[in-house]
């Protein structure tokens, strides 16, 4: 496959599965990176790893895995911006939905980046199989942890 | 607030009107900017470069030459540089390939996370000590140069203001350094400690 037949099927891609994409990058933006910061980032591991990946696994799966490796690596020490392509994206967009989502997101901000991760694919109604396959734990763990993610975020939301 | 039910209004309000078009991907592929691990690739890479320089040229200088000529105590500081360019040089490779190792396509979440988390809290830390013993090492060698040259001969109050000028500058950029790690050393200290609550978990 030659790069520009490459390049069109990756476009493909990333346009049928932003959704996931957008989802996940909106559980990181915090102080340390925006949300163009993380988008391009994204946008340029799935592009790398993208030859590369084998149909062995779901493309979910790969997109999740590889989008949030991206937003959990992510540690920008100072505010610089490195880079370059101005996204058109209205970050208050996301949020102003639902007000038990906006509640979520403001509680999902006081937990740890794992623990978001776990939140976010509970959220997005992922089997926990995939989920473990993704975060590299057991099925067993999963529903573990988020049990006690789902008793931590109760009692956060109680003060 | 219940997860549960906040799932079910996930999954069914849960949309993005965030509109990113074909171009604005095109032009991120195009500029093709360095993610997080290529940008500490490079970082590594550098580090070695800048050692392998700074080893070859600070050898060569006529102080340093002066010392390895009078031996003992100076040779011995001379060599200490050395030993330390080399060690930089090898933990360079190391952290290399500790890098190379990360690959978001085949690991976990969870392995990415510690591995990096890791990684920068050891990059935090001796980046604090290394500063801090190059300033005590510099300050020793221009001792132990105006032994060898006799500059207390030449003139005490301009030793005495070198010597100041020396012990600010190096009090500024170890201010500036320990405020910027503490800073850095306690987000990365709460991120092993997620970790490590994580995997205890996951023992249990």
């Amino acid at each position: 496959m030659n790069k520009t037949d490459l390049e069109k099927e990756f476009l493909e891609m990333v346009h049928t599965n932003k959704g996931i994409i957008y989802k996940v990058i909106s559980f990181y933006v915090d102080e340390y990176s925006s949300w163009e910061d993380l988008y391009q980032d994204v946008i340029l591991n799935l592009w790398k790893s993208f030859p590369n990946f084998k149909k062995e696994s779901l493309l979910s799966t790969w997109i999740y895995r590889i989008t949030l490796n991206t937003c959990i690596s992510f540690f920008r020490k100072d505010k610089k911006k490195p880079i370059h392509v101005e996204l058109s994206i209205d970050v208050k967009e996301y949020c102003e939905d639902d007000e038990d989502i906006q509640e979520l997101y403001n509680l999902i901000g006081k937990l740890g980046k794992l623990d978001r991760a776990l939140i976010l694919l509970y959220l997005e109604d992922r089997p926990y199989k995939e989920i473990g396959e993704i975060m590299g734990i057991t099925p067993t763990n999963v529903s573990t942890k988020i049990s006690r993610i789902k008793e931590k975020l109760k009692q956060m939301s109680n003060y | 607030m219940e997860l549960d039910d906040i799932k079910k209004v996930w999954q069914v309000k849960k949309t993005f009107n965030i509109q990113t078009d074909e171009g604005m991907i095109k032009k991120i592929l195009e500029v093709q900017n360095q993610t997080v691990l290529s940008k500490l690739v490079k970082y590594i890479k550098w580090e070695a470069i800048m050692l392998i320089a700074a080893l070859t040229l600070f050898c060569n200088l006529p102080t340093p030459q002066s010392f390895i000529k009078a031996g003992g105590i100076y040779l011995f500081w001379i060599m200490l540089y050395v030993v330390f360019c080399i060690g930089g040089i090898v933990e360079s490779i190391y952290k290399y390939k500790y890098i190379s190792r990360i690959n978001f396509l085949t690991m976990g979440v969870k392995d990415v996370y510690n591995k990096l988390s890791k990684y920068y809290n050891y990059m935090e830390k001796w980046r604090l000590y290394g500063v801090i013993g190059l300033i005590i090492y510099l300050g020793i060698f221009f001792y132990l140069d105006s032994l060898l040259k006799k500059w207390a001969l030449i003139d005490n109050g301009y030793l005495l203001i070198f010597l100041i000028a020396v012990i600010s500058v190096g009090a500024w950029v170890a201010w500036l350094m320990i405020g910027r790690t503490m800073k850095m050393t306690n987000v990365i200290r709460q991120n092993l400690k997620e970790i490590e609550e994580f995997q205890k978990e996951s023992d249990e």
